[in-house]
Formats: C-alpha cells, structure tokens, sequence
C-alpha cells in the first residue's frame, strides 16, 4: 500500500484533504498503531474511520465512550440471565428425573440427570456477549474499530484501555487469552475534554485536525454537495472561513455545519447568498443563542454577504488573469471528487447523498 | 528542500544527493538528525520517549522524505501528542530543518549574542571594580554584585557612587569604617538583583522554556530561535504574563482566553455525572428485594452506584483600589463560568461586602455587566477590610456555605484587622469543602507579608497572577467530589 494510493481512496470516498491527515492515517496502517484524533467537533474525526472501513471493505466497529463505561459494556459479558435459566432448567429437569426415577427404581444413583448443568457449559461460547473490543479482537477480516470520545470515559477504563491497546490480547479467566486474529485498525477520537495519559498517548500516532482552509472547505463543499452552484460554494466557504476568524464564539461553526448550510441553500433554491438568506439560515451555522446573538450583533447577515463576494470578485479576477495568460483553468482552480463541477443547478432539485 | 539535516557539528552539513541516494529512512544522517531533532524537543520541554523515535524512525521509510509537508507530517504524528506541544514542534521543525545558510547564519548570530554578553558582562565588572571603592580600595564584592551594579541605570549607579564618596571622605573617616559601608552596599545590590529578577520575570514575555544553556552551541542557537518563534504566539505570552501588566493593546485577546478558559473548564463541570449502574458492587439488599417476583431467584442483580457531585462555587472578589486590574479578570471568568454553569454566587469586596449574582445572571454581555456592577457598587476602589467583609457574609449569607461548596477568594491579602479576618475565615473554612485563595501577590513576596501566612493557614493559598495560573488552578481544584450513595 501506497501512500499516493490511500489518498485517492479517500478522495474517491469524498474525504478531501492533504498530506497533514493523510500521512498519519497512512502511518498507523503501515505501523499498525492506533490512530489518535483530536480536533473541534465536526471537523472529520469520526469519518476517518468510517471511511477506513468503506476503503478497506470492512467491518467499522464502533465503541462510543462515555462516563462510567467500563469492561463490561467494552469488551464481554456473561449472559447472566440466561445462565441463570439455565441452571433452573436443568435443576427442575433433574428433579423430575429423581422423582421418576426413585419410582421406577428405588436405590439407584442419580449420574448424570440430562438437565443437570456442568460448570463449563455454563460459561461457553454460547453464554458469552461480545462487546466491541473482544469483536474487534475476534473478527475474521481486519475490521476498523473506532474509539469514540475516548477523553469521555474515566481514568481506570483508559488504563485498562491502554493495556488491551499494548498486546492486543485480553484474557478471559473461564476461556482463556484470546489474540486478536489480525491487529485491527484503531482509531480513536478526542474533544480535549481532558487529557488523557501519556501512557495511552505514546502508545497512539497523533493526529491534530484543524478547521480547513477555504480552498480546501471549497472542495469539501463541491465532493459533497455537488449540486450546490460553484459561484455559491466559493461564497459558502469564505463566509464560514470569516465566521471562524472574525466573531468570538462558543462554538465555531465546523465542516458538518458548512455541509448543512450549503445543504440548506440547495433545498431552499438559493442563486447567491443575500443577507436576508443568511438572517434566514443563520442557525444552521450556530449550535446555541450566544453564538448567534453575537452574530446578528457584531456582523450580520449583510457584513458577511458583503465580505464573502468581495472575495468573489478578487478571485474571479485573478482567475481570469490566470485563465486568459494560460488558456486553460488555473491550476488551483479546485476540482471535485465527483467529476467536473456542475456548470448548472440541476432542473429538479436534489441528488442528496 | 532541506528536510535531511544531519549533525554538522564538524561543520559538514548532509547534503541532499547523500540523502537521496541511500534508501529513503535507512540515511544514517537521517537517523542521526531525527534522534538529535527529538533532543532538542525534548529540551523545549516536550516530552519524547524512545519509543516514539524509534516510531519516527520506522515511519520515514513509508514516507518521501524530500517531500517538507510528508516529512513533517510523519515526524509531528509520531513525536508530539497533544495540540499543546505542536506550536513548540512547528517552530522547532522550521528552526532544526531549516537550509544550511540559515543554520550556518543562526549559529553566527547565537555566537555574537554570547561574545556580546560575555563583554558586556566583562566591562561591567570592571566598571563596578572601578566605582566601587572606598578610600581607593575595591570593595569585595560577589559576580552578581557586580552584574546587579552594572544593570542598575545610570542615576542610581550615580547615586551610590556618591554615598561611597561622601562616607569615604569625611573628616573622622578611617579604614575600619570600610566593613560597614561594604555591608550596605552588599545589602543595596542585592535588594537591586532581588528587583531586577522579579522584573524580568513579570514582564518575560517567553513560554516557559528551560532557556539554560545546554553547553551544545548549536542546540543553545536553536533553542534561542524556537523561543523567538514562539515569543510571537500571542496565546502562550498572555498566559504567562501578569494580569496587571497586559497591556491595553492586548486586553480583548485576554479577555476573549479567559472566556476560553472558562468555556473549557464548564464543560468539565457540568457533564452529566451520574453513573452507569454496571458497577462492581451488588447492592444486596435492592437484588434481594427484586428477587421475590423471579420466585426468589437473583435474576435481576442491584448495582450500588456513586453519585458524583459538581462543587458549587462561591466567588469572592477584592476590588479594592491596588486590585482591580485583577478583579476585573477573574470577575470575567465568573462571569464565563456563570453564563453556562449555573450556581455561582459571587460577592465583591473592599470595605464590605456586596452581592453581584443577580449581574451575572441577566444574560447581557460583559461589558455591559460589568458597567451595571462598576455604576451600582459603593465597594469599587476603596480600601480593604476583609474583616467586615466576612462578617457580612456570615450575617447574611451563611446559608449558602454547604460541604460542597468551594470558596475562592481573590486579594492581595493586605487588609485592615487581619487577625479578626483570618478567625472569620477560620470558621468559613469549618463549614465548606474548600477554601482557595488566590493571591495576586507574586509568591516571592509572601515572606515578607505577614498576612499572608495568617490567611494561608485556613485556606489553599494559591499564587495567582497570570491567566496561566488561573487556569491551572481551576483544573486542579473544580474537579467533581465523589461520594458513595446508592441509586
């Protein structure tokens, strides 16, 4: 496996991005390491796993991380109800036995009643609820596990976290050790709600996703909503871009919030953004009333539109400079991963992914 | 590109046709100035392990390496582990692997920067020898003594030049004098060294680097240049600068960190905190009780559970006229924190105490909460009485003092009727989880202020004059209480 090979795979799957993801990603493969993601929310973190597992043609196995998880829920657990079942069942068959059997031939053993229930049987394969990491460890093809909001869980679960991590290897005392068959991808993902160990981090390749540049946001824009005219994604990623730098906000607006957005102004039948379009859409962008409260007061609907065409304008003419010395569309002109953009919004509406 | 920088040390730097003809990560240069580069981290103060070099090692071979982006890429998943070292990385990345003239500039430059101070250093003493005199004799004074005289400014060099001339000259003035007058200026030098440290230590505008020489002088050049680098990033200087001392210029970007701070610290407190029932102690009494329905069987087993309780927080800001460049700060924080963690009292004070809560709690955005609180108060600005102030709060407001209520208290400490305040905030300190003081003071002064000796007796006392140490020590101390209950 190629590094330039991985990224084509991600393009083709409609993850757009440079050599600064790209070649962790590529390296944890390559080293058989766990991936560690950090980054604001929205950003792409979880996709990289998803993708993964389209890429490869596997199984995702999703391990969500929350306060209080620990190995029951993460790795196995013995169907105590049905253990229990089990036993009664077997007890009430061996009674009956007993009973039929001290009336036919009084004096007789009882040996092995066929209700009766051996300690083994009890915790054998059938009694055993797989949870995702002994999935992971057990599955067939390599599959990709995704640890998700891994500064979520507690202190102790980390620990033991990082020691199946280490060996991939768990024991479990009725059955024994088992060895993950192949060493599974690992990805896991961070909010920075705390840091997590060194020990855990060490034992990860690092992985920071930023919020893209607008040129990339643009051809993340033009891969996944491709319907969108390009006039108005180029607006569509300067606005969110200006967003970002230009307002002090709780939560500034993320990739999956763009993709909304832009999602949005397709639904609504939008041919440029206008203030009153944005005014409209505006809490697309903003995830609490803060956020937008200090939208609508320091910049506004029409301050943005303005912003964002003026770099309309820039742009187009220093493409058409570049175009007309070159005779060909400038080289940074960005392309999609679905083909050439659309020159037209298509006549009936939408093409959702 | 320049990514292939090896140990020039002989002045023979790799060139980039050696690194290119060996297979791409096998380079022995390349080992060696991967292995050197993650030294050099590591005296930035990032933490790097052999395993992770020898990660770095094994990745090169998967990547171009002449490619800068790849390179870079590969050794920054591979060194660093968190976004904190990364802007320490980036700088240093650019200063290891940066072209062999710039290196080779870098390394004259550092060399004249210590030539420059090792002459400076030289004329001074001699100049000290020179002045300091008494009836013509050099005073025995120490290498610091020296260099404190040479850094003080040139009316006060003037000034102590005369005292030694006018004690050295009079009538009845002999030589066993000499000791005496010795003596002072010892004591006046070292009062200067004591001062000028502190000054450079307050207005420091450097990331806390381990900035020693290493005795390497082309790690002492790259060390001095990545700290160049990231005297620029605005972030690291204000957490590490004094609150009193960030300049206007630089306000609205500390204001808009501390909001961060605050946002980033909510967002610990105020998680959901009730546990899942799947713990490891069955909870017998519950699982005997559920059984009866199953005909006695334990088919349903009771988990006992901790509940884990956030602190409440109960702010109590000094105001008074030497403090308000940091109330104002903190009070910014509270009112961070307030705007999504709900439950924070706070109180400010100088001569007594008021109640600014119901500020907080309106929603409007700072400035204007902060122009209601600065119009309404009688307390802005005046002198302290921490004494009264506690009195009032326990008169009025000992209902809110519970055990799980953390008290922070901002001042300075100097206050009118110490002795009765630190009794009031003894029994304060009985009913409530905590008390944490955050002393504006520098801790270098905590000697000689006696009340703070006083006061730290009954509460956590905490230096607190950067955003840095703010942040650190609301980690430290808001982290959630547990406590055993049953669910």
């Amino acid at each position: 496996m190629k590094l330039d090979w991985l990224s084509e795979a991600f393009e083709r799957d409609g993850y757009i991005c440079g050599d600064d993801i790209m070649v962790p990603v590529f390296l944890a493969l390559r080293l058989e390491k766990p991936l560690l993601v950090e980054g604001e929310p929205g950003v792409g973190k979880t996709e990289i796993a998803k993708v993964l597992a389209r890429v490869f043609s596997t199984d995702l196995i999703r391990l969500q991380c929350y306060e209080g998880l620990d190995e029951n829920r993460a790795l196995y657990e013995w169907n105590y109800q049905r253990q229990l079942l089990r036993i009664q069942i077997g007890r009430r068959a061996a009674g009956e036995k007993e009973t039929r059997g001290a009336v036919a031939a009084p004096g007789a053993g009882a040996g092995e009643a066929p209700g009766a229930v051996a300690e083994g049987d009890l915790f054998s394969e059938e009694y055993l609820l797989e949870r995702p990491l002994l999935r992971a460890l057990r599955a067939e093809r390599r599959p990709v596990l995704l640890i998700d909001e891994v500064d979520k869980c507690d202190e102790e679960f980390e620990a033991f976290l990082f020691e199946v991590l280490s060996d991939f290897q768990v024991s479990i005392p009725e059955l024994g050790t088992v060895r993950a068959r192949q060493v599974p991808i690992v990805v896991l993902t961070s909010n920075r709600a705390r840091e997590l160990s060194d020990g855990l981090k060490r034992r990860c390749l690092f992985l920071f996703i930023d919020f893209p540049d607008v040129a990339k946001e643009l051809r993340i824009i033009r891969a996944k909503v491709p319907e969108l005219l390009p006039a108005l994604a180029a607006q569509v990623a300067r606005a969110v871009a200006l967003l970002r730098a230009g307002l002090d906000l709780r939560k500034k607006p993320s990739v999956a919030e763009t993709l909304d957005w832009a999602r949005a102004l397709v639904a609504l039948d939008v041919p440029a953004l206008a203030p009153e379009v944005v005014d409209r859409t505006a809490s697309l962008l903003f995830k609490n009333r803060d956020d937008l409260q200090a939208f609508m007061g320091h910049m506004g609907g029409q301050a943005l539109v303005e912003a964002a065409q003026a770099g309309d304008a820039g742009q187009a003419a220093g493409d058409a400079g570049q175009a007309g010395s070159m005779g060909q569309p400038p080289a940074t002109a960005p392309t999609t991963a679905a083909g050439p953009a659309p020159r037209q919004k298509p006549p009936t509406g939408r093409r959702g992914k | 590109m320049s990514a292939a920088a090896g140990d020039d040390r002989a002045g023979a730097s790799p060139d980039l046709a050696g690194a290119s003809a060996d297979p791409p990560g096998a380079s022995p240069d390349l080992a060696a100035a991967v292995v050197r580069f993650a030294g050099l981290l590591r005296h930035l103060g990032v933490p790097v392990s052999t395993a992770e070099v020898l990660d770095a090692l094994a990745a090169l071979p998967g990547v171009d390496v002449l490619d800068r982006a790849q390179f870079r890429a590969a050794l920054a998943a591979t060194l660093v582990k968190g976004t904190a070292a990364l802007a320490t990385f980036d700088a240093a990345f650019q200063a290891f692997f940066a072209d062999p003239g710039e290196r080779r500039q870098r390394m004259q430059e550092q060399r004249a920067r210590a030539d420059a101070a090792m002459h400076r250093q030289k004329t001074g003493r001699e100049a000290a020898e020179r002045d300091l005199t008494f009836q013509g004799r050099p005073l025995d004074l120490t290498a610091a003594q020296k260099d404190a005289y040479s850094a003080m400014d040139a009316p006060d060099r003037a000034r102590l030049r005369d005292f030694l001339e006018r004690s050295s000259t009079g009538v009845k003035v002999d030589a066993t004098l000499m000791p005496l007058v010795q003596n002072i200026v010892r004591g006046h030098l070292d009062r200067q060294r004591r001062l000028l440290q502190e000054e450079l230590e307050g207005t420091r505008k450097a990331v806390a680097l381990p900035l020693a020489p290493t005795g390497d002088p082309e790690y002492d050049a790259l060390i001095a240049s990545v700290a160049d680098r990231l005297r620029e990033s605005p972030e690291q200087t204000l957490l590490t600068l004094d609150i009193g001392r960030i300049p206007e210029s630089e306000q609205v970007h500390a204001q808009r960190l501390v909001r961060q701070l605050a946002r980033r610290l909510a967002t610990r407190i105020s998680r959901r905190y009730r546990r899942t029932r799947r713990r490891k102690h069955i909870d017998l009494r519950r699982t005997a009780r559920g059984s009866i329905r199953y005909g006695g069987a334990p088919f349903r087993l009771a988990y006992r559970w901790r509940a884990v309780r956030r602190p409440r927080m109960l702010l109590i800001c000094d105001v008074s006229g030497s403090m308000a460049r940091y109330s104002r700060f903190v009070l910014e924080f509270a009112y961070g924190l307030a705007r999504v963690v709900s439950g924070i009292e706070s109180f400010v004070f100088s001569e007594d105490l008021e109640r600014v809560t119901p500020f907080f709690q309106q929603r409007r955005d700072f400035a204007e909460t902060m122009g209601d609180v600065v119009r309404s108060s009688v307390q802005w600005g005046r002198g302290t009485n921490l004494s009264a102030t506690l009195r009032t709060f326990m008169a009025r407001n000992r209902g809110v003092l519970t055990p799980h209520t953390v008290v922070v208290i901002v001042s300075d400490t100097k206050t009118l009727a110490a002795a009765d305040a630190a009794a009031q905030l003894r029994a304060i300190r009985g009913r409530v989880r905590e008390v944490l003081w955050l002393c504006t003071l520098p801790r270098a002064q905590w000697d000689e202020t006696p009340t703070v000796a006083m006061f730290a007796r009954y509460s956590l006392m905490h230096e607190c004059n950067t955003l840095g140490h703010l942040d650190r020590i609301m980690r430290r101390h808001l982290q959630p209480a547990t406590a055993a209950a049953r669910g």
